[in-house]
């Protein structure tokens, strides 16, 4: 049984987002196993087994059945959690942007790895990167603490009546999700307190007040619901910010919202960064720092919605920046470099684009130094070929 | 429910889009009329989504939820198991699907939804073909007929879904035809009081698929019965029931009014009767060995 009281463990990501969920009190799961996130799906089997969590957990037969499931339990005015990765997102896709223009509150965890091909189990964003225009918020978390924080926050923020949109949540595979780490436990009380339970006040599936869900809207009403999906993302920023605060109030653990800087105050050079790297990153500028180097971290934790002005805040006085992908779409850029050029659009600051880490490939501190070397070098040569493989053989080794 | 005990009104309202003389229309009307109030349905894509759920014109005076093409028998499942979880057992969580969501890409989820035993009610109204998207073939389309993907007849025996999902031991399963009105009732009351996974797939004749003038659809489907070309059963505890034995009469006249089997060869004619005849057969070795 999980203790009802606070507590400390050594445990995964997996771990700690099976136990987030018992203390977020979902009451339908819908699960299918997929690596590396399938013990979640274990996990919460055996908790709900057991009697940690009262919920109604069903086995499915594909991805697409399970987030079938929790939209429509969604739909029917219930809290939900499933969780997924790479092709298993994939098989979910028609019913990810369905649940969108729905405006269903999903929580959703996605164990970040590699969408085929080349095949492969370990973590890369192309599973995830896919879906930002599928109408989902999106937040890549740093360590497995935060995996289970922001399993918290997103009930929060996701059924905020102000904006009613699912979320996922994702973590690197493997990095985060088989590694243990410290991760603090609240207790139950302190997570009733923070999350209430969901009582779904917008239209939702009752006989008393019938309503239409998902139904074809002919051109003469659909612009209209695509703005108000567009309005409910922008808000979600403010509202991201809220949570984030109330949060740090109560638990003592800040994530600054929408983004994390780390030694940015006096930063020249800046890179942008993501997911577990994040950490390696953080060891990198300690090192640099000590030596000298004016260079710091804009961690990117919100990719959608995509924090504009945050990013041209954070980068304004930047020297040079680079922008850390960990996915490609291919013939143009790294979707977080397209996202950031865009923010600084008008602006002069030499920007390039680092890929690393495709297909689980390891990114070391040298990977990092490198990164850096390369932001500092574009500050006067200013490439025209933004995009750099990092670590890849017959290209930068 | 006695046919002249049938409320008038229908949950599923008048002035739908269907064509003059869809029965996929006149089903949905039927069936709500059974129903009532306490029900929540859910309609994948297809004619039915169009004619009936295109906003602002809900035909549904029930809560409607419009899903994708693959996942009807999961969305209820998910309404379903949403509603216990709040404790409302008493409502009827009905699927309204055709028959290429049903039989091709909503198969697995229907059969994982079967084996569970879900909670819920999946009516498959079966004109055969995938009307919605202008008459192409579906997995249920019968031997010989015309597509706008088989123009020169369909090769592929009709899969067999109530036979599919007999195999998962269902808790009720069983096809019905509106031509024997009081049949379609007693089943579709009976699936609406039961609990657990319950399928009723429903002969649905459709105007332009099918070819013909709007006022023949009832006049086929009854001849469909008598002819052998659409079994009434029903499975129920455990024993398949033959509800209505065919005379085995008429095939070929059935086939003549309908433009669809307009170029349909001796030998096609032949292989559809000869597999007609078999499924009466499996069926009958199934009703005689109930008690195995
Ligand atoms: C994933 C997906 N593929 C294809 C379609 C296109 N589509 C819409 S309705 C339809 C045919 C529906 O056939 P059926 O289920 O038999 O219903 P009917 O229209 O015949 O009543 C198809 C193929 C779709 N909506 N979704
Ligand atoms: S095409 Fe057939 S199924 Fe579709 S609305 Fe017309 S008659 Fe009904
Ligand atoms: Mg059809």
């Amino acid at each position: 049984m999980i203790p009802d009281t606070s507590f400390t463990d050594m445990i995964t990501a997996n771990k700690a987002v099976a136990i987030a969920v018992v203390r977020a009190k979902p009451k339908v799961i819908a699960a299918y196993p997929i690596c590396p996130q399938t013990e979640i799906v274990e996990y919460v089997a055996e908790f709900v087994s057991q009697g940690d969590l009262n919920a109604e957990y069903v086995r499915v037969e594909s991805e697409n059945s399970a987030i079938t499931i929790v939209a429509a339990a969604e739909g029917t005015g219930v809290r939900t959690f499933t969780a997924t990765a790479s092709q298993g997102l994939a098989n979910m896709h028609e019913v990810v942007a369905a649940a969108g223009g729905m405006r269903l509150p999903i929580v959703m965890f996605v164990a970040n790895r590699t969408l085929m091909s080349p095949g492969g189990i370990w973590p890369e964003y192309s599973d995830s990167m896919p879906e930002r225009d599928s109408c989902w918020m999106q937040v890549y978390v740093q360590n497995n603490q935060e995996a289970f924080d922001m399993i918290i926050q997103a009930y929060k923020i996701a059924e905020d009546s102000r904006i009613l949109l699912p979320i996922m949540i994702c973590g690197d595979g493997y990095t985060l999700t088989h590694t243990t780490d410290t991760v603090d436990i609240p207790s139950e009380k302190e997570v009733d307190e923070f999350l209430p339970p969901y009582v779904a006040k917008h239209a939702f599936l009752d006989i008393e007040n019938p309503i239409a869900q998902g139904v074809i809207v002919p051109p003469s009403y659909h612009m209209e619901a695509k703005w108000q999906m567009h309005q409910a993302m922008k808000k979600a920023k403010e509202v991201i910010k809220e949570v984030n605060d109330d949060f740090a109030s109560k638990f003592g653990r800040d994530y600054g919202g929408l983004i994390r800087q780390y030694k940015m105050e006096d930063a020249e050079y800046a890179l942008v960064v993501t997911g577990s790297t994040s950490s390696t990153a953080r060891v990198v500028v300690d090192e640099l720092r000590s030596k000298g180097e004016k260079v710091g971290l804009v961690i990117l934790r919100f990719f959608r919605p995509f924090p504009v002005t945050e990013i041209q805040e954070a980068l304004k006085d930047i020297k040079s920046a680079g922008i850390f992908d960990r996915s490609i779409s291919y013939g143009s850029t790294g979707q977080c470099f397209i996202e950031v050029r865009n923010a600084l659009y008008g602006t002069s600051t030499p920007l390039i684009n680092l890929i690393a880490g495709l297909g689980g490939r390891d990114i070391t501190e040298k990977d990092i130094s490198f990164m850096f070397d390369k932001i500092k070098e574009n500050e006067t040569v200013k490439v025209k070929e933004p995009v750099i493989f990092v670590n890849t053989r017959g290209v930068t080794v | 429910m006695r046919l002249k005990d049938l409320p008038h009104k229908s949950h599923f309202t008048e002035g739908d889009r269907a064509c003059a003389g869809c029965m996929g229309s006149n089903i949905a009307i039927n069936v709500m009329r059974i129903l009532g109030k306490r029900t929540i349905v859910s309609v994948p894509p297809s004619c039915m989504s169009v004619f009936g759920g295109t906003f602002p014109n809900i035909n549904w005076d029930v809560p409607y939820f419009h899903m994708q093409f693959a996942n009807t028998a999961s969305t209820i499942t998910g309404i379903a198991r949403a509603l216990k979880a709040q404790g409302k057992e008493d409502i009827v969580v009905l699927g309204m699907a055709g028959d290429g969501a049903t039989a091709d890409m909503g198969l697995a989820s229907l059969s994982g939804a079967a084996h569970r035993d879900e909670d819920i009610l999946y009516i498959c109204y079966n004109n055969e073909a995938y009307e919605n998207t202008g008459i192409q073939a579906s997995g249920v389309s019968p031997i010989g007929v015309w597509s706008s993907t088989t123009p020169k007849g369909n090769q592929y025996a009709p899969k067999d879904i109530p036979r599919i999902l007999i195999a998962h031991d269902v808790t009720y399963c069983a096809t019905a035809s509106t031509s024997h009105i009081q049949d379609f009732i007693n089943k579709v009351e009976k699936a609406k009081n039961l609990r657990g996974f319950r399928y009723i797939e429903v002969l649905s004749a459709c105007t332009p698929g099918w070819k013909i003038d709007s006022h023949l659809g009832p006049d086929l489907v009854k001849e469909a019965v008598e002819s052998g070309y659409w079994l009434l059963i029903e499975y129920e505890n455990r024993i398949l029931k033959m509800n209505v034995q065919p005379k085995f009469t008429g095939l070929k006249e059935f086939l003549s009014k309908q433009g669809r089997f307009k170029d349909i060869t001796d030998e096609q004619t032949e292989n559809l009767r000869k597999q007609i005849e078999r499924k009466y057969r499996i069926y009958k070795n199934m009703e005689n060995n109930n008690h195995l």
